[in-house]
């Protein structure tokens, strides 16, 4: 069993009366790259901020690399790269000399580790140009690049690619599987990009409005939850109203051949059977794979029509 | 070490770090011509140096230091002090680059000691700076001699004993920045606007003088901010009595060290989000 390296019990966050971050509980294993879902205003960044020790929780504990954030953050942080909301520098100076400034504070780094950073996200011919002639992506890369300096074991993300242009966003998404296989760094990513996270994360937490409402491998998801099954009947109609009157299975939609139902997998044969005893004829059962994006709509659109 | 050091870094490459050296320069040159070459001033000495026998020239160094302190003790000191010391915490939570500090292995504590150390050195060397540039220019433009002050009375004070005066009296004033700046700094820490804690800062300064003129206050007064920073003139017209300047040095210092540790108390629970 991998060992943790990022845990949280019970966090929870209010700001006045709105809860932020409502007990969650997620936790990451040594080398995963786990996926922290979620749309805006879901509590990610409030997350995100309690796990670097920027934020207080109101309850719960935060703990990274063993230490709790709260009691030991200065230890918890030592192992830790991390890029909160959107990366800020000293516009002043140039991209290197705030490199420099960031490495010291986590305890320095030699002129070659930078140029190795600077190099990793594109910016090594860049290095002596001030900030300010920056754009948002370069900006944003930058971030990334003083995330890696201290040679960390975890990498928080948080909406990395976030401004990227579409070559930008596939090399740090390149970038991130590169640090993970090849390095061993496990890394937190927290994004609403659905396709992102499928495409680079083994695992992935997924909240909404502060709760985590899933959590696990990106395949034991997709299967867990129910799936979407399209049947192609004879009469459209009668087989929309029968299975309907079935228990655990939703009629999704309805087409000129076919119809679309969500629900567990067993539920599929039970659906068969009772279209064939009506007298309805089944010509064909295509089950539809249910990607990231589905899931997510699915708990989430959920979480919205509870409230 | 490390982090005051980079605060140090930091602050030099801000052009708002050099505003106060170059406007008081500035100052002190225009107030060093208008002593060499205004009539009435010029006609003074002429009349006094008539009368009475003064080591050397009567409007010399001595007196442009004094004469300058009086213009900037209250006005441009504390604002340039206020300027640089709001800046140090307010500027990196208004940029965001506070985040990126506190998500690395330091304590809070240290980043705030850093600035607030860096702070204090600077209104101190802006005071004192400001003092011996006065004083050098003075020696320059005017030359050198005895103080003289008319204030109840003419005072007229030897040179040598002058320059030690002079410098306790900037030693006072530079306390009382650095007490100014203590409380520009205090509000900075949890308001992300320079402008605001400048504001703040200056309004306790000059709300101390305001209630400093109220009868009903009385007994309040001698614990206003302004009170102690008064007293910087009592040296060079009377005999120098050291308790009431390590008195008012202690009161200054106690509004910069209340103010340091309300700024870490709010600094340590804050939540940053910006």
């Amino acid at each position: 069993m991998a060992e943790i390296v990022l845990e949280t019990t019970g966090l929870t966050k209010f700001f006045r009366a709105r809860k932020a971050v409502d007990d969650l509980s997620l936790r990451v294993y040594e080398g995963d790259v786990y996926g922290f879902l979620g749309p805006n205003w879901a509590g990610k960044s409030t997350t995100i901020r309690m796990l670097t020790g920027l934020v207080r929780p109101h309850g719960g504990s935060a703990r990274l690399m063993g230490y709790d954030v709260g009691a030991q953050r200065v230890q918890s942080l030592r192992q830790v790269g991390a890029i909160v909301e959107l990366p800020a520098f000293y516009k002043y100076m140039s991209a290197r000399e705030n490199l420099e400034i960031f490495s010291r504070y986590s305890g320095g780094c030699d002129k070659k580790r930078i140029d190795e950073v600077l190099d990793a996200v594109g910016l090594l011919d860049r290095a002596k140009d001030k900030v300010k002639t920056f754009s948002h992506g370069m900006v944003q890369r930058l971030g990334i690049a003083q995330a890696l300096l201290p040679d960390p074991k975890v990498v928080i993300l948080d909406e990395p690619t976030s401004g990227l242009d579409p070559q930008g966003m596939r090399d740090v998404r390149e970038l991130i599987l590169r640090l993970s296989k090849e390095h061993g760094i496990t890394v937190f990513l927290s994004s609403h990009l659905l396709h992102e996270v499928e495409q680079v994360c083994n695992r992935v937490g997924i909240i909404n409005r502060g709760r985590l409402v899933a959590e696990g491998s990106v395949g034991e998801l997709l299967h867990r939850e129910m799936s979407i099954v399209e049947f192609g009947v004879s009469d459209i109609a009668h087989a929309a109203e029968l299975l309907s009157g079935v228990d655990s299975l939703k009629v999704l939609e309805t087409s000129a051949c076919c119809v679309s139902i969500n629900g567990p997998r067993d539920c599929v044969a039970e659906a068969n059977r009772a279209l064939v005893q009506s007298g309805i004829d089944v010509y064909s059962i295509v089950p539809k794979t249910m990607n990231l994006e589905d899931l997510f709509m699915k708990l989430v659109g959920d979480g919205e029509e509870d409230d | 070490m490390t982090s005051f050091i980079l605060e140090i870094r930091k602050m030099m490459r801000k052009a708002r770090t050099y505003i106060g050296p170059i406007a008081l320069s500035l100052l002190t040159l225009a107030v060093a011509l208008g002593v060499k070459h205004d009539n009435h001033a010029q006609y003074m000495r002429r009349r006094m140096e008539n009368d009475f026998i003064v080591a050397g020239s009567m409007l010399n160094a001595a007196f442009l230091c004094r004469v300058l302190l009086e213009f900037i003790a209250f006005t441009f000191l504390p604002l340039f002090v206020c300027m640089v010391c709001a800046d140090l915490m307010a500027s990196e939570s208004a940029d965001g680059t506070m985040r990126m500090v506190l998500v690395r292995p330091i304590t809070r504590a240290r980043v705030l000691i850093s600035k607030y150390t860096l702070g204090m050195l600077y209104a101190l060397k802006l005071t004192v700076g400001t003092g011996l540039f006065a004083y050098l220019l003075g020696w320059l433009m005017l030359g050198r001699g005895s103080l003289v002050i008319f204030e109840n009375g003419i005072w007229v004070v030897p040179e040598h004993t002058a320059i030690l005066r002079l410098l306790a009296a900037y030693a006072l004033i530079g306390c009382g920045m650095m007490a100014v700046g203590s409380i520009a700094f205090a509000v900075s820490t949890f308001l992300s606007n320079a402008n605001g804690a400048i504001g703040a800062a200056m309004g306790v300064l000059y709300g101390s003088a305001v209630i400093g003129q109220i009868q009903y206050f009385a007994k309040l007064k001698p614990y206003l901010l302004t009170s102690p920073l008064e007293k910087w003139g009592e040296g060079l017209t009377g005999p120098f009595d050291a308790n009431t300047y390590l008195h008012s040095i202690g009161l200054l210092l106690t509004y910069a060290v209340v103010s340091f540790v309300i700024g870490l108390v709010i600094f340590e629970r804050r939540d940053i989000l910006g």
